[in-house]
């Protein structure tokens, strides 16, 4: 018996008393399912920020490891709370708007980056634990949604160089959008060969069809490579991290933003970075499904996914120089796209030899 | 639509200008049209301030002039006046010199190295490079009981003498650097995207490397064979064996590899130096203590030596008094970074600012 985990926040309500469906039969379902709806909402709000925390000191102590520091071990047992010291700083931060941004669009643009992250948190199917499927979203398009909500960001980044007023975060600007073309569509058609292999948009069917059949990583190793490289242009770190390039740009498009409106950005890029590791080992590594012979543990595994990918693009991010930008334009264009592309034939063939045509 | 040319100011507040540059730069979209470098930002005045000073106080601004070279600065100095006013320097002094300068050269460069990884966006090697300096650091520490700004290198020998301890730490080092070295390096050149960030860009010819009179690392890498320590050989540099890299490349990756090879010719001849190393005196016995006041000099010399940047020179005229009547510094690191608009023109922005780390400028030498 499955149940999802919106059905034992509603049993867990219906248990302590609340439960609006019996007072006024039509209406009181609705409220009680948007009650579910927000609670399971924030659940998933606060399992993200928690995550990001956690990704941010895995980040820096794995980064210390690598460089032979130590990393924070001043705060709390061996420096966990130094990121809650950070983000009390952060707060305390004056707000500077500077007199010559655009004060809309400047104030705007850091949610455009934050909310659409958070909210893709929402779409992932993040498997089983025990009995309970923890899905929040369960509709037919949740892997369209998800290419949705990530094209939203670089448009905040876009908007946050132009209104700052500043020829750097102009420039950083440029890039984003110059980058964004050039990583989006190859990735979206790497993903066109798992759709053509699964038959849906359904994430959490996805991830169900490779524990049937075989991870479509193995099935399509290019499809694979061109995503991974595509999500870590996604989440705009080195190599990639054209927009911002600290050592050209001094700090691309968020230059003049500082305080709350400086640690959303910052938060963003390692929320991406954990989301893009749950992301593609949903659609490429089977994701949620369970572990082989043992029932029941498919969060865990899919956590266990999800952190190995992360530590490999922070390994990444730690090792590697910063690709020019011509050169990154090139690369996305006269590699990947035709790789993509290639991709689908060779997904095209995979479908042809399954139902025996060829 | 027409394409606009928009200016910028980088530095000298940016991360990555080495300190105080500021290059007033044309853009057009990525590419740079022109680059002009305004300095002065740290310009503390130590030529005229040595007008007004003993002698033997003047070691005190060259330390400040090449903050990560600074042995070569102090060498340079010493050396002019103790030509102008004739004293003489035990051999251990000056075999000591040599072991400090080329340590120092080493530091300098892996100052260089660190930093140019950060400026193409590679934070790692940093941290491996300032482990090495540091090692190299504690042992100036040792003798001169400072870690930046040494002045152990006096008028008439050195400061101090090895102390008993030094031996054991000098060998620890020698024996791991040139392995610690290679490890370094493969970090740089086991990296496509490095290579493809350093090959071919920043090109300067070795006649317009010529013209704008440029030295040291920079002209070897554009294939002049041109080395004061081969050309007019100070202190004992003729009596040890050492190669003078030079590259043909002409390009960022060329100026890359020749000071990593100079990296490992200084720890050659730091190997023979200590070696080498005479008993006896490390101080002209006149000139200790309260003898370095009296230095008196009438005249001028001119001295150049190889500092990790370049060709140094001190010019200094004395006029029979305690102190100099005029000191005039040629610093290798402004004549370099005066080339810069011609490696730079039409090149990408990220370009730009791999070739100015190539440069290597120190601005406390820049300024002066």
């Amino acid at each position: 018996m499955e149940y999802s985990i919106l059905q034992l926040i509603n049993f867990i309500l219906t248990y302590i008393g609340i439960n609006f469906s019996v007072y006024f039969p039509p209406y009181g379902m609705l409220v009680q399912r948007v009650i579910v709806d927000l609670i399971g909402g924030l659940l998933i709000f606060i399992a993200a920020a928690l995550t990001i925390i956690v990704v941010i000191y895995i980040f820096r102590k794995w980064m210390a490891d690598l460089q032979q520091r130590i990393g924070p071990n001043r705060v709390g047992p061996y420096g966990t709370l130094q990121l809650i010291a950070d983000a009390l700083k952060m707060f305390g931060k004056e707000d500077i708007i500077p007199d010559n941004v655009d004060p809309l669009l400047f104030r705007f643009a850091p949610y455009l980056v934050f909310i659409p992250l958070i909210l893709s948190y929402l779409l992932i199917p993040y498997g089983n634990l025990y009995h309970w499927d923890i899905i929040f979203t369960n509709v037919n398009v949740t892997l369209l949604l998800v290419i949705a909500f990530s094209a939203i960001p670089p448009i905040g980044e876009i908007i946050a160089g132009f209104a700052s007023n500043n020829k750097f975060s102009m420039l950083g600007a440029l890039r984003a959008a110059a980058q964004d073309l050039s990583y989006e569509i190859p990735m979206m058609i790497s993903l066109i060969g798992v759709i053509m292999l699964t038959g849906t948009f359904n994430l959490n069917s996805i991830s169900q069809y490779q524990w049937h059949y075989i991870p479509i990583a193995i099935l399509e190793p290019i499809g694979f490579l061109v995503f991974f490289v595509a999500v870590l242009s996604k989440m705009a770190v080195v190599p990639f991290d054209l927009p911002e390039s600290e050592s050209e740009l001094v700090s691309g498009f968020n230059v003049e933003y500082s305080g709350l409106r400086f640690g959303i950005f910052y938060l963003g890029v390692f929320g991406s970075i954990f989301f893009g590791s749950l992301f593609i080992s949903t659609v490429y590594l089977s994701g949620g499904s369970d572990i082989p012979f043992i029932p029941g543990l498919g969060y865990i595994w899919l956590l266990v996914k999800a952190f190995i990918f992360t530590f490999l693009f922070l390994t990444i991010w730690v090792s590697l120089p910063r690709i020019r930008v011509d050169k990154y334009m090139n690369f996305g264009w006269k590699y990947l796209l035709p790789l993509s592309i290639i991709n689908i034939l060779w997904t095209m063939v995979i479908v042809l030899a399954m139902h025996g045509v060829l | 639509m027409e394409e606009k040319i928009i200016e910028v100011n980088f530095g000298p507040q940016h991360p990555s200008t080495h300190g105080v540059l500021r290059l007033k730069v044309k853009l057009k979209g990525e590419t740079v049209l022109s680059a002009e470098p305004i300095i002065g930002y740290l310009h503390r005045n130590a030529e005229k301030l040595s007008e007004f000073n003993y002698y033997a106080s003047n070691t005190v601004f060259m330390d400040r002039l090449d903050y990560v070279g600074n042995h070569n600065m102090e060498l340079g100095y010493v050396m002019a006046v103790e030509k102008l006013a004739d004293i003489d320097v035990p051999e251990r002094a000056v075999w000591l010199r040599m072991l400090f300068v080329e340590l120092n050269r080493i530091a300098s460069h892996l100052v260089w190295a660190g930093t140019m990884g950060l400026d193409l966006g590679m934070i790692t090697p940093f941290f491996y490079t300032f482990r090495e300096r540091e090692r190299i650091l504690q042992l100036f520490e040792m003798v001169s009981g400072a870690r930046l700004t040494y002045n152990y290198i006096s008028i008439g020998g050195v400061y101090n003498d090895l102390p008993n301890e030094f031996d054991a730490k000098f060998n620890e080092f020698v024996e791991d650097f040139s392995s610690r070295l290679k490890e370094i390096e493969s970090l740089f050149k086991e990296n496509e995207v490095f290579i493809q960030r350093m090959k071919g860009i920043g090109i300067l010819p070795p006649e317009v490397a010529k013209s704008y009179s440029i030295t040291g690392p920079v002209l070897r890498a554009s294939g002049v064979n041109y080395d004061i320590r081969k050309v007019s050989p100070y202190l004992y540099y003729d009596k040890v064996d050492f190669d003078i890299p030079v590259s043909n490349g002409m390009d960022n990756y060329a100026r890359f590899e020749v000071r990593f090879r100079e990296m490992e010719q200084s720890l050659r001849i730091v190997k023979q130096v200590y070696g080498k190393l005479p008993t006896g005196e490390y101080q002209n016995p006149l000139y200790r203590k309260s003898g370095l006041i009296n230095i008196k000099g009438k005249g001028e010399s001119y001295v150049r030596t190889e500092s990790p940047r370049g060709e140094f020179g001190v010019y200094v005229v004395g006029d029979g008094s305690k102190k100099p009547y005029r000191v005039r510094i040629r610093s290798p690191a402004f004549q370099n970074l005066s080339a810069t608009n011609e490696m730079v023109k039409g090149s990408k922005i990220a370009d730009m600012i791999a070739t100015i780390s190539t440069l290597d400028p120190v601005f406390g030498e820049v300024d002066r």
